[in-house]
């Protein structure tokens, strides 16, 4: 009941945070309103984490095919997990500024399990104005010109060739009861 | 006199061409120390990693760690399909609730909706491999998958299909 609750909040907030503040020119982080979360805006130099972890790196940040995070002036190492489209991660908000500096606005979410950054805006000496971070949905539409428009994950042919395979649960055959 | 000028400017050439390929050999050096020419850059934090054994649950950190939703077995599996495609990074939770962010899965370095891991979202695995921990975060560099028992965590009939139901 909580966690359905919970998930109805968290539903209401995605939409409006999608539909209102990220078609502002606003630079304040929208609150998500989840535990251990922290509006955060700070400068820090992008980085391939695997690379920084240990010592394995590949021209260009690995070229989209490497997690990406956030090294601050301090030393500070903060993996970017989400952009700003509903599902996907920041690789594509973060990859063009492999190895230079950002300005960046979004939630800190510093869970004892472990830390994380989700990503809303970047700024960069290039730009020199706060842009959204919101490239992963153009360029799955790029790549995905023949998939129906709407929600990327419903009509993303890997995904639907997966869930055709093993089922919504994971399992073939298996399924929820009514 | 003709041979000699010959002679002359071949010395001439001759020590134009040592002098440029020292200067290339320099160049070719320093731009090397720099990691530049196509060279991948270095990190100049590399660590030493810790060898660990981990069983757990292959998890979508993000779902999981903000507890957003329930993120859990196969009443999340869909999401976490989702999500691996998405890019987000995919993790394994153990049975004390640590969490280890993968950043590598046996020979392959990509780690960005890579194809393998993407398709044994919410399986439970045994793995060997190297671990990193810095900043409050447990990086995870498997070098072997030990075990794949398949999806196991049962959690449908109590929490249905999260989210959205479908």
């Amino acid at each position: 009941m909580k966690q359905s609750i919970k998930t109805a909040i968290l539903a209401t907030s995605m939409s409006l945070a999608m539909s209102l503040s990220f078609g502002t020119a606003s630079h304040a982080a929208n609150s998500w309103g989840l535990d251990y979360e922290e509006e955060r805006e700070f400068k820090a130099k992008v980085v391939d984490l695997a690379c920084e972890l240990s010592g394995n790196c590949p021209a260009n940040c690995g070229d989209g095919q490497r997690q990406l995070g956030l090294l601050t002036p301090e030393g500070t190492l903060i993996p970017v997990v989400k952009g700003g489209t509903l599902f996907a991660g920041a690789v594509d908000e973060l990859l063009s500024y492999c190895q230079q500096q950002v300005h960046v606005d979004g939630l800190y979410i510093k869970n004892p399990a472990m830390h994380m950054y989700f990503v809303q805006r970047i700024k960069s000496r290039a730009t020199g104005k706060w842009l959204r971070a919101n490239k992963w949905r153009k360029n799955w539409a790029q790549r995905n010109p023949d998939a129906t428009k709407g929600q990327w994950f419903r009509n993303d042919p890997l995904i639907k060739e997966l869930i055709a395979r093993k089922g919504v649960l994971g399992i073939p055959g298996l399924k929820v009861e009514e | 006199m003709g041979f000699s000028a010959f002679s002359s400017r071949g010395s001439a050439l001759s020590g134009l061409v040592s002098q440029l390929t020292l200067k290339v050999a320099s160049l070719a050096m320093v731009a090397g120390l720099l990691g530049l020419v196509g060279t991948p850059v270095q990190s100049a934090s590399a660590a030493t990693p810790q060898r660990v054994q981990i069983t757990g649950e292959i998890i979508d950190t993000w779902c999981y760690v903000t507890e957003i939703m329930f993120a859990e077995g196969t009443a999340h599996h869909q999401c976490a399909v989702w999500c691996a495609v998405g890019g987000i990074p995919v993790g394994i939770k153990d049975r004390d609730g640590n969490v280890y962010m993968v950043l590598k899965l046996e020979d392959d370095t990509t780690n960005v909706a890579n194809p393998t891991i993407v398709t044994i979202q919410s399986h439970e695995v045994t793995v060997d491999g190297d671990l990193y921990e810095r900043d409050g975060v447990k990086y995870l560099f498997v070098n072997q998958v030990a075990d794949d028992k398949g999806i196991v965590n049962l959690t449908h009939d109590d929490y249905g299909i999260v989210p959205f139901g479908k």
